[in-house]
């Protein structure tokens, strides 16, 4: 719990004075009765109307003072779960943006989201609850049997039994119950897996007619499931009958203790209907502070996803930043010495090792490579996105470690492999690289992009995108993800796999038209194709994380295998023959 | 950690509904057509006739007890008297021992009636979702490429339930909910009806908090629900572009932007929760209230009017349990009405068109040879932009052929109608001159063996995925196919290898490995056809040379449509067919089509960027 230690301060006071509500209320809820006994034996048994009309203010001020408990506390709760759950919304979204990529790895997205989702709003409707019912309900429970036993000891014994046959009841009933809904949890997992798979494979299912087959795969998750589910409810439908019969067993013992007391002199009629309301309240706290208990259960395993959260690693703190000299237009150098990487909580096998080279500043540099060789974790590791496991990463000649992160990320534009779009308009996910950028600016980095089909829709540059940029094709996300990057106009441009969903003529005149405009910059290209590799000053051969061969395209035909390899596969049967 | 990610499960829970909480202001979903659904609804549960009515009268008895309940315990107080301090023993025994029975009968009513209730709607829901699951199998694939995947996840999953336990329960309680008030105005009419006056005080007062609750809310839910749904998508739209967020450290825009929305959404659901926070606590106070009137009109009553002091206790009693069912009868109509808009969902998809039947005297198709045509063959997806214009063309039994073009040219669509995932809108498509249309689909299916641009693995061994395709292949069988696919190098590099666990969603397996064991699974089928669908896009260069061998292999005596990107995969198909815009530009083998220097050249050129690296071009890089 100690993740919200900041919070109190700012709320301590206002939840104080809700529980202080809530405890004046279960106070006036409490007192009804009471009264009420009073009415019937001091009014209605001595005849007297003054102590009926006494009484019955006294009853109808306890329930104005109890409607002025309910209102405020109710405003009071809902202000401060609200705004608290604000504050952990905005806190633990911003530890999110500054979570070192590594942690960010650490977590799967969907499941990040649900945390910052779900798992808040189930701690703010504890917290909420806390300040309602929480409290209420065992106050209630207390305050009646408290309230029974100074108005009859002897009889408020038979309240204390059928309390213990109760919460004996519940215990048992809540024993049992767990563990079978936790199998069904999984039961039902099951199913809702049975059917996304069916739904990701239909096009296979239907190629390959294997119908029956997933039919009866289905029809024995489904028959577990209900069989499950009728094991873990039978529970509570046999024990919650018996939690009525037994508080009815207890009404028919008050009644009858109640009436040897009652020729005994010992007991008013009075106290005996009072009895009988108060066991009533105190069997609907109980089965309240179950509901409760389930409640706590769901926020302890919330409260623990979110801690998670808030405790994870931080990105790099921005140490002595030593700025780099940046004027602008002037390219920065790049280069790795005897760098090694391997991902945290991969599988321990380096993604990259013992790497060096470097790009002089204004030249272009083509990393080629099979998939998975480690040429995005280049691009990575220069924008600083994880540090290197030995050897340093430079930036116009100084180690990225001594600059500070936004530092080294503000000077390199990344295009990365999957084009990522924010909702909102064409211009607004352009300008994401530079807010300030002139309608020309825009203009040029969307030509160079080969991004002008945009320019030709109907609303142009104010065309909505939707979520992602579902409503745009593969390329065109990869063109406008281009364009963004081009108009940071940064020193350094890395291109990871940018253009592998254009056809080739197009990605072609993209390639070119990016060198003619960014002379000045320091490029990189990483790809899998040899005709863009071709167009840059070097090339850097990958294969499974190691330098495999560094040279210009004649160099390496002449001297790297693996290089030839790539080369032959991809040139097409291109012989001297068809020309 | 994986359990909490979706759609949990209600936690035990006991006694009492959840409809009289905040919760039922909240927007909730309506249905359209909420009678016809009522009704069909209706239908689904008379299936099991008996079983409904049997619970529905229990429940009946058990709210007629716990309405007669108080007049018993009220008439015990009238066998005291005051002055003598006697009590009237003989009535007394007789009265507890009748309230006793009472209890009794209900418990008994109670619990044969939550046990029916209990197996009859999950009976429902698994059959429900059976009949759900039968009715997906027979949908055209036109459906699932329409629909989103979660939007059908949900409907057999959430809907189906919401339907049998929702509406079985509620029913259940609403039953009761009338049963008792009614039973209980009609016994304190009879009792006396000035007292019910008194009770009866906070109908109107419900009536109206409700109401006001209801429409002072209404605006603040509404501005929550679109906030939350802003919220949630900037969320999400950041959490999975978080890395780009970084590159462009856009982390203090982005926060800026999140506190924003943030504070809108802090406001709104504020206010919702003020106004829909006050409906327990007032219920409750007015709960108060009427038990105070009650108390003071039977004080009343007693003193100057000679009530008996049994009636006072008996519409004590009645007082406490009379706001209750009021409130939650509210409510449930909500329940209920949510539930019917699930049920809508689910009968939506019930009533969906089915694939095409069979024609009636649909041919049994033995033996294919594998000679395919397409004459004259139009399609449109939307039927309004064509996809396929006029495509003719067909290949001979035993011969490759391979559709380039850019993406969104028409090359997957052929395939989508070879296999009849789709049926052409005009033209024919014939199989060894047989049209696909009059084959029955089962043994259409058979003619093919596929390998798709995205594949699917289904949670089991990798040994099920192969065997996938043929179900009844040995583990020798599967292990050779493995092997000719060039899969098996992985597979023996996994820690349990064969029975290595894969499932369709958990990324064990990198995209490369998965195609090869789609490759694998394609090689273990036996049917004379091969749809190669951008088989080898996502594994390496080098390792597509190795699945390029073993495909000549597989290619051998069966004819093979291929559809890649790289050209280079493509270069020694017996025929090549240049589609653009759905029409074919160009037919012809690699070599002719080199000649030709048309569109085909042109692509080649630009993949290998021939004209400033032709000198380069040695005949041994050939592979």
């Amino acid at each position: 719990m100690n993740i919200y230690r900041k919070y109190i301060p700012k709320y301590w006071l206002p939840f104080t004075a809700a529980v202080i509500c809530v405890a004046g209320e279960a106070g006036c809820d409490l007192l009804g009765p009471a009264f009420m006994s009073h009415i019937i034996n001091n009014g209605i048994e001595k005849q007297s109307l003054a102590a009926v009309y006494r009484w019955g203010l006294y009853m109808l001020a306890a329930t104005a003072a109890g409607a002025l408990f309910a209102v405020t506390r109710n405003i009071i709760s809902s202000t401060v779960s609200q705004h608290f759950g604000a504050d952990l919304r905005y806190d633990l979204f911003n530890k999110v943006l500054r979570f070192s990529t590594q942690s960010a790895d650490k977590i799967e997205s969907g499941s990040l989201i649900t945390r910052m989702t779900n798992d808040i709003s189930q701690v703010v409707n504890f917290i909420n609850g806390m300040m309602r019912i929480f409290f209420k309900a065992p106050l209630t429970c207390i305050g009646s049997m408290v309230l029974a036993s100074l108005l009859n000891f002897r009889l408020s014994l038979i309240i204390y039994a059928v309390i213990a046959a109760v919460a004996l009841l519940l215990f048992i009933s809540m024993k049992l119950s767990y563990p079978r809904y936790e199998l069904l949890q999984k039961a039902m997992d099951k199913v809702n897996t049975r059917v996304e798979e069916y739904l990701m494979g239909i096009r296979l299912v239907k190629a390959f007619g294997t119908y029956s087959s997933e039919t009866e795969k289905f029809e024995k998750d489904n028959t577990g499931l209900y069989r499950k589910n009728v094991s873990a409810q039978i529970i509570i439908t046999f024990f919650s009958p018996l939690l009525t019969l037994s508080s009815g067993c207890g009404t028919v013992l008050i009644l009858y203790t109640g009436s040897r007391m009652f020729t005994a002199g010992s007991v008013n009629p009075g106290e005996i209907s009072a009895f009988i309301v108060y066991m009533a309240q105190i069997l609907s706290s109980l089965l309240m502070i179950t509901n409760i208990f389930n409640n706590f259960v769901r926020t302890k395993a919330s409260n623990e996803r979110i801690a998670e959260v808030i405790t994870m690693q931080d990105d790099f703190p921005a140490a002595e930043a030593l700025s780099v000299t940046q004027a602008v237009h002037a390219a920065l150098s790049v280069s790795f010495s005897n760098v090694s990487f391997a991902y945290p909580g991969g599988s321990g096998t380096p993604a990259l090792r013992d790497i060096s080279f470097s790009v002089k500043s204004g030249s272009s540099l083509a990393v080629i490579g099979p998939t998975g060789s480690g040429k995005s974790t280049l691009a990575w590791l220069l924008i600083r996105l994880y540090d290197a496991d030995t050897g340093s990463v430079m930036l116009g000649g100084k180690n990225i470690r001594s600059l500070s992160v936004n530092d080294v990320r503000r000077n390199i534009a990344l295009v990365p492999q999957k084009a990522q779009l924010f909702s909102g308009t064409v211009r607004d996910n352009i300008t994401w690289g530079k807010r300030e950028a002139e309608e020309d600016e825009i203009l040029r980095a969307v030509h160079t992009a080969g991004a002008d089909f945009i320019l030709t829709t109907e609303d142009g540059l104010e065309a909505e995108l939707g979520s992602g940029g579902v409503n745009l094709s593969g390329g065109q996300k990869q063109r406008l993800s281009i364009a963004r990057a081009l108009i940071k106009n940064a020193p350094v441009l890395v291109l990871d796999d940018a253009t592998s969903a254009l056809d080739a003529i197009t990605e072609a005149g993209v390639r070119r038209a990016i060198l003619s405009e960014n002379k000045n910059a320091t490029v990189i290209f990483i790809t899998q194709r040899c005709s863009t590799a071709m167009a840059a000053d070097a090339i850097l051969v990958l294969e499974d994380g190691m330098m495999r061969g560094y040279g210009t395209h004649d160099e390496l035909l002449r001297t790297c295998s693996v290089y030839r390899d790539i080369f032959s596969s991809q040139l097409g049967g291109l012989t001297d023959g068809d020309r | 950690m994986a359990t909490g990610d979706r759609s949990p499960i209600e936690m035990p829970r006991m006694g009492g509904s959840r409809a009289g909480g905040a919760t039922r202001f909240s927007p909730h979903q309506k249905p359209k057509n909420g009678r016809r659904t009522f009704r069909r609804l209706i239908a689904v549960f008379l299936r099991y006739k008996g079983a409904v009515v049997s619970s529905l009268v229990l429940t009946a008895l058990a709210s007629a007890a716990s309405v007669a309940v108080p007049v018993l315990t009220g008439k015990v107080f009238n066998t005291f008297t005051m002055t003598s301090r006697a009590v009237d023993s003989k009535t007394l025994l007789v009265l507890l021992a009748a309230t006793a029975a009472l209890y009794a009968g209900s418990w008994a009513a109670n619990t044969i009636s939550g046990v029916v209730i209990l197996k009859i709607s999950q009976r429902l829901v698994s059959v429900l979702r059976s009949e759900f699951f039968r009715k997906m199998q027979r949908l055209p694939l036109s459906f699932y490429d329409t629909t989103p995947r979660g939007d059908t996840m949900s409907r057999i999953t959430n809907d189906v339930d919401t339907i049998s336990s929702t509406i079985a329960q509620s029913a259940a309680q609403l039953v009761s909910g009338i049963l008792t008030l009614s039973g209980s105005l009609f016994v304190m009419l009879s009792l006396n009806i000035p007292l019910t006056f008194s009770v009866l005080v906070c109908v109107p007062l419900v009536v109206l908090l409700t109401r006001t609750i209801a429409q002072k809310s209404r605006a603040y839910f509404y501005a929550q629900q679109k906030n939350l749904g802003i919220l949630n998508g900037q969320i999400e739209e950041n959490i999975h572009g978080l890395k780009m967020v970084k590159a462009f450290t856009k982390e203090d825009e982005t926060l800026l932007h999140f506190s924003k929305v943030n504070r809108e959404l802090c406001e709104s659901s504020t206010k919702a929760q003020i106004w829909a926070g006050f409906m327990m606590p007032l219920m409750n106070v007015i709960n108060n209230l009427t038990f105070t009137t009650a108390a003071v009109a039977g004080g009343i009553l007693c003193t100057s009017h000679g009530l008996l002091i049994g009636t006072a206790v008996t519409f004590l009693g009645y007082a406490k349990q009379f706001v209750m069912p009021l409130n939650s009868i509210a409510g449930l109509f909500n329940t209920i009405q949510s539930a019917l808009a699930g049920a809508e969902r689910v009968f939506e998809v019930m009533d969906e068109n089915e694939e095409t039947p069979d024609v009636p005297g649909a041919v049994s198709f033995t033996n294919p040879q594998g000679n395919v045509a397409f004459r004259d063959t139009c399609f449109s997806y939307d039927k309004k932009t064509a996809v396929l214009k006029h495509i003719s063309f067909s290949v001979p039994a035993g011969h490759t052929i391979a559709l380039v073009g850019e993406t969104g040219s028409g090359k997957t669509t052929i395939v989508n109608l070879l296999n009849r995932f789709y049926d052409a809108d005009s033209g024919t498509i014939t199989i060894d001159g047989t049209d696909i249309r009059t084959i029955r689909r089962s043994d259409l299916r058979n003619c093919f063996s596929v390998v798709l641009q995205e594949t699917s693995l289904f949670s089991g061994t990798i040994m099920d995925n192969i065997r996938y395709s043929r179900p009844s292949a040995s583990d020798s069988e599967v292990k050779d196919a493995a092997r000719t696919a060039h899969a098996a190098e992985f597979i023996e590099r996994l820690p349990e290898k064969y029975g290595t666990h894969v499932s369709g969603s958990a990324d064990t397996l990198s995209e490369g490995q998965r195609q090869l064991l789609a490759i694998a699974r394609a090689v273990l089928c036996q049917s004379p056809i091969l749809i190669l669908d951008e088989a080898t896009s996502s594994v390496d260069t080098k390792t597509e040379k190795d699945i390029q061998h073993a495909l000549v292999q597989l290619r051998k005596g069966r004819t093979c449509f291929l559809i890649a990107h790289r050209l280079s995969t493509i270069r020694d198909a017996d025929t090549i067919l240049v589609i653009d815009n759905g029409e074919i530009l160009e037919s012809g083998t690699h070599s002719g089509l080199m000649q030709q220097h048309g569109h085909y050249y042109d692509m080649v050129c630009s993949q290998t960027e021939c004209k400033t690296a032709g000198q380069h071009i040695q005949p041994q890089a050939e592979g």
